[in-house]
């Protein structure tokens, strides 16, 4: 059981899935560190008390979600290459998939990676990106039908 | 399938930690206090403001004068050569002048075809319907300079006044039938009394004319350099403030499909030549949906594109719109 008052223990526990999700969104490592720290500096000097690790687990990705759209959206950003960041697996069903999921648009990542690796409902994708269910199921479907043309059709995406 | 490839892909992925170590050790650090010096400023501008105020107060000259000296000086004393033209010009007084009559002299020469030149001084006396500094002088010919009748100058004849009523007059006629005056001191030099039946309100006014034809002149030099500078001015700030960019770029940058990027539906369709920033900004407005305080030119003259920024420098959402030279928007990116 986690103490939820032991800060460094819930950022330890969560810095991997948030990472994953920042990269996913910023594909650069740089801007990644840069909104990851942002992150966790704003929960450890957040006096917010928190009831479940489901709860800690939703505020962090919202604020993740907050903290990159700021990120992107920032002149320093807009005016700024990002680097495609060269990643290795160790298999290249692995890589495929993951360089699929890397090519689709900014929207349609968000919603796939939450969707297939933080295993949230459509319910909970919508509340943390601040849209409507029926945005994130098109979002979905549309990703879903671009991942199966880049894959052509070679994985079962359900 | 794809959902376990793909939790396995990102598990094999490690965030570095020190990111981590960075946010605790930025979170420890202890909050920057406020300057006093920056809290107390307002105390300087104050007392400052006290002090000018006093002074003003008990010296509101001090500010006067500064104006005058600092703007066009008002010198508001007449020159002699003003004070004899204001007298040529005002409008008839009546007046008792209890002068003696020896104490006005009037020195008058009549000259024409004859060489000889007669001088006589001609006592006056000046009686109520008189002009009140009118200066005039008789030229009849020969012996009868002096008007008719000693000391009893007619209305148009030997009547003088001058602003020194000591002063000494010597009037007469060139060749020409022209009248000539020779003031022996400086308050008449450079003016033309007139012959009887001339006008002598005419010439001083000629007179006059000259004096404010040049500094009307000069005025209107000076206003006119004074708006051409500003016309430059402006102009050079104009055209400074429209920098440079690249539409190709942007447009490579933002992804068509990403959160913020518009590509389609705009209200600028119709077409609206852009010719300089003041357009495009005005055109730029159509499709601003943001709470903005400034706003950014940019031109793109390979492209011949204009791209207009609205932002705010508190926090809040900005826009950029790019349109072509035809005033149609090509991309709307929002940013915060």
């Amino acid at each position: 059981m986690l103490v939820l008052t032991d800060k460094k223990a819930v950022c330890e526990k969560y810095f991997d899935s948030i990472y994953r999700l920042v990269l996913c969104r910023a594909k650069s490592k740089d801007a990644t560190d840069d909104i990851v720290q942002e992150v966790f500096y704003k929960y450890i000097k957040c006096d917010k008390e928190f009831e479940t690790e489901e709860h800690v687990k939703a505020w962090l990705i919202r604020v993740a979600i907050n903290a990159s759209n700021s990120y992107f959206t920032s002149s320093w950003f807009k005016k700024t290459e990002p680097l495609n960041e060269n990643m290795t697996f160790d298999t290249q069903e692995k890589s495929d998939v993951y360089y699929a999921v890397m090519d689709l648009p900014q929207k349609y990542r968000t919603v796939i990676h939450l969707f297939y690796y933080e295993d949230l409902p459509v319910a909970k994708i919508a509340q943390y990106l601040g849209s409507n269910e029926s945005t994130v199921k098109s979002q979905l479907k549309r990703g879903r039908e671009m991942l199966a043309a880049k894959l052509k059709g070679e994985y079962d995406y359900v | 399938m794809f959902r376990e490839l793909y939790k396995e892909a990102n598990d094999s992925i490690k965030g570095d930690r020190i990111v981590l170590d960075r946010a605790f050790l930025k979170a420890a650090q202890p909050a920057k206090k406020k300057s006093p010096v920056i809290k107390y400023s307002f105390i300087g501008t104050a007392a400052l403001a006290v002090i000018v105020l006093g002074a003003v107060f008990l010296n509101p000259s001090v500010f006067t004068n500064r104006t005058e000296t600092i703007g066009k000086p008002v010198d508001e004393t007449p020159t002699e050569k003003e004070t004899v033209v204001n007298t040529l010009l005002a409008p008839e007084v009546d007046f008792v002048d209890e002068t003696p009559e020896d104490e006005v002299v009037v020195e008058a020469v009549a000259e024409k075809t004859v060489d000889a030149k007669v001088e006589k001084k001609v006592p006056t006396k000046k009686a109520p319907g008189q002009k009140s500094g009118s200066v005039q002088a008789s030229n009849e010919t020969g012996g009868d300079t002096g008007g008719d009748g000693e000391g009893e100058p007619d209305g148009a004849g030997d009547e003088a006044a001058v602003a020194d009523e000591y002063a000494v007059m010597t009037l007469g006629l060139d060749g020409e039938d022209e009248g000539v005056y020779e003031g022996e001191t400086e308050a008449f030099v450079g003016f033309t009394l007139r012959r009887p039946g001339g006008d002598a309100e005419e010439e001083a006014t000629e007179e006059v004319t000259e004096e404010a034809t040049e500094e009307i002149t000069e005025e209107l030099t000076e206003e006119v350099t004074e708006e051409m500078t500003e016309e430059e001015t402006a102009k050079e700030t104009t055209e400074a403030e429209v920098g440079v960019f690249s539409y190709m770029y942007d447009k490579s940058v933002y992804e068509a499909g990403e959160w913020g990027v518009v590509t389609e539906g705009f209200a600028n369709t119709d077409i609206s030549p852009i010719m300089n920033s003041a357009d495009a900004i005005e055109r730029a407005k159509n499709e601003c949906t943001v709470e903005y305080t400034r706003t950014t030119v940019f031109r793109d003259n390979i492209e011949d594109m204009w791209l207009v920024n609205f932002g705010t420098d508190a926090l809040g959402g900005d826009q950029s719109v790019y349109m072509n030279s035809d005033g149609i928007t090509q991309l709307i990116v929002y940013g915060e």
